[in-house]
């Protein structure tokens, strides 16, 4: 259990609510949106949705493991973000537009 | 951690020392001068890759040595986090020979392409760091770390020839299905420590067993089952396998089928095996339903492809399906053994033929790369062009239908063998079925080198040599030798086996 300076305690399930309402809109984003950069926003949401999570739960279980698992999934956030803007870059030299849907030279 | 742990890291140090290696020497390369008739210089060519080629052959080779080396030890390393026992060497051999026979096949294909760089096998060799890491991890962080190692790896040799609008987009749906699967299942690991407390596979099924199952369990193996049954192109999570292998450059494709697949195939017989004993029954119906329609899906739109590279996607989908059966029977029964060792000679002889019968598309390609696209007419009359390619892909056709004699019939049997054995006859008998359908579509491929007539005449450069004879040929012999003498692949699987659940 957690708490602020003042002492009130804040239950593991507030994490829950909170990461679990990023993730759905993360997830939403990706499903809906077709705009690669949105897409790529609400991939992060979704990866920082799940350190919320770890924070939470590292509180809550008093120990520190679920916080050394947030620095590594940040690491790969920024690499996986990384990737995406260079593919998004390579991307846009070639068509000259960042809408997924127009890209469907392979059918079938 | 102790100075001694490293020994479990030593084939993965090799690969990395390889893959650096490759990265210092590429810009010393000298250029090749060009020289016109009169041998005057006018020009010059891109350096000769040969010695980056040789660096990177001579890390896969000493890193399946040192793995084989090493092997004989049963410990955990790292405080718990990876493992060192004969599952994680026999998936250590298994990635290398598989990162082996890539760079064979990549060489001629990147050079008649005019994109031979260093960067390319150095990819590849930190995708097979990853595997590696992924099948020895006995702990969620690392388990993840190594997943997003490969997986970050792929999606940039997905894009490898970014000038291409097919490549581009191959890459960028993979990048988006695979990103999006793995923070699904970074959901899941993320509750899986919520209710645990712990990371460690032993650890969290330790806490499991005294608390009792719960929903949040189950909920979280479900997520973790989604994210890593993407990786495997399980329908209905595989949308993207059919338009990432067709866009991709073939060699690619050839460790994508392989690779990957295998990998992730590790981790769920690991990871659910050690981490989630007690759930076993709900992940076994779990994998029982994704492979039913992962076998139905893959071979009927297997059916109606007439672009064979788009083809052999769909036949990795079915293939996927044969193995989720494997892993479905491992569930449902509390003996794990028939079906698991089943699914681990079955990846490994799927491992030979799909990377045979992808490197037979390189070559074909790397012969007249304008014109070949892949398409089923292309294919009419290649036996009088090119008999040895028409019998070599043959060969992985029918053993990818599972004609005895071949190492697919191996795998088939023991796979379907397990299901059997786990009272799950009907699962068996759908599968046969389905492997009797995907005939059509392999052999109506041997058909069109053999009995057709081409409509246009496709000009062939050479015929096979140099590294692609080499990966061809090997992949050939073992494709025939694990069909008929499957003994010694036998007893190497029952030891991995043994090592991973005793």
């Amino acid at each position: 259990m957690s708490t602020v300076p003042g002492g009130i305690p804040i239950p593991v399930d507030w994490y829950l609510y909170l990461s679990a309402a990023l993730f759905m809109v993360g997830a939403v984003g990706i499903l809906t949106r077709r705009n690669l950069f949105i897409m790529l926003f609400s991939l992060e949401l979704m990866m920082n949705a799940v350190n919320i999570n770890l924070v939470g739960f590292s509180g809550f279980h008093q120990n520190m493991t679920g916080q050394n698992f947030v620095l590594f999934t940040m690491a790969i956030a920024a690499a996986e973000a990384a990737v995406g803007l260079a593919i998004a870059t390579a991307l846009f030299r070639n068509k000259k537009t960042l809408m997924v849907d127009l890209f469907d030279t392979m059918k079938g | 951690m102790k100075a001694s742990d490293i020994i479990a890291v030593l084939p993965e140090l090799v690969l990395l020392v390889a893959a650096l290696a490759i990265l210092m020497v590429e810009p010393f390369l000298k250029p090749r001068l060009q020289k016109d008739e009169g041998g005057a210089v006018c020009g010059e060519l891109a350096p000769d890759r040969t010695a980056i080629l040789a660096i990177a052959l001579t890390g896969f080779a000493a890193s399946v040595a040192v793995a084989l080396f090493v092997s004989g030890d049963t410990r955990t390393v790292f405080s718990g986090m990876l493992a060192l026992d004969y599952w994680s060497v026999f998936f250590k051999v298994l990635f290398g020979i598989t990162g082996f026979i890539t760079m064979l096949i990549s060489s001629n294909y990147l050079e008649s392409h005019k994109r031979h760089m260093g960067e390319f096998y150095a990819l590849v060799i930190f995708a097979v760091i990853g595997l590696d890491l992924m099948a020895g991890a006995r702990d969620f962080i690392l388990f993840y770390v190594a997943f997003e190692l490969m997986s970050i790896s792929s999606y940039l040799l997905a894009a490898y020839f970014r000038y291409r609008t097919k490549s581009n987009e191959s890459s960028v749906k993979y990048f988006l299905t695979g990103s999006f699967a793995s923070a699904i299942m970074l959901y899941g690991i993320s509750l899986v420590y919520g209710e645990t407390g712990v990371t460690n596979y032993h650890g969290v099924a330790v806490a499991i067993a005294n608390r009792g199952g719960s929903a949040a369990v189950l909920f979280s193996v479900v997520l973790i089952g989604i994210g890593l049954a993407f990786k495997v192109s399980a329908a209905p999570f595989h949308m993207w396998t059919p338009d990432v292998y067709q866009g991709a450059p073939t060699p690619v494709t050839a460790f994508f089928s392989t690779g990957p697949k295998t990998g992730a195939f590790a981790v769920f017989i690991a990871a659910f095996v050690m981490a989630f004993p007690g759930a076993a029954h709900n992940w076994g119906i779990f994998f029982i339903v994704l492979s039913v329609v992962t076998m139905v899906v893959g071979n009927l739109f297997g059916l109606v492809q007439t672009n064979i590279k788009r083809m052999l996607a769909y036949s990795s989908i079915a293939h996927a399906g044969y193995l989720l059966a494997g892993l479905g029977a491992m569930g449902w029964t509390a003996d794990t053994y028939p079906a698991g060792m089943g699914v681990l000679v079955y990846l490994t002889a799927y491992t030979f033929m799909n990377l045979g019968a992808f490197g037979v598309l390189a070559y074909l390609k790397a012969q007249s790369p304008d014109k070949f696209d892949f398409s089923l007419k292309h294919f009419a009359g290649l036996a009088r062009r090119s008999p040895w390619a028409a019998i070599l892909l043959s060969l992985f056709l029918l053993s990818l239908t599972g004609i005895p004699g071949t190492a697919g019939f191996i795998g088939k049997f023991y796979v379907f063998g397990g299901i059997v054995k786990a009272d799950l006859i009907w699962l068996a008998v759908l599968g046969v079925v389905l492997s009797a359908v995907s005939a059509y579509y392999y052999l109506r491929v041997v058909i069109y080198m053999f009995f057709k007539e081409p409509e246009e005449e496709l000009t062939f450069k050479a015929p096979i040599s140099g590294g692609m004879a080499a990966a061809l040929a090997l992949t050939a012999a073992a494709t025939v030798l694990i069909g008929i003498i499957p003994s010694q692949l036998w007893d190497a699987v029952v030891r991995a086996f043994g090592s991973l659940t005793q």
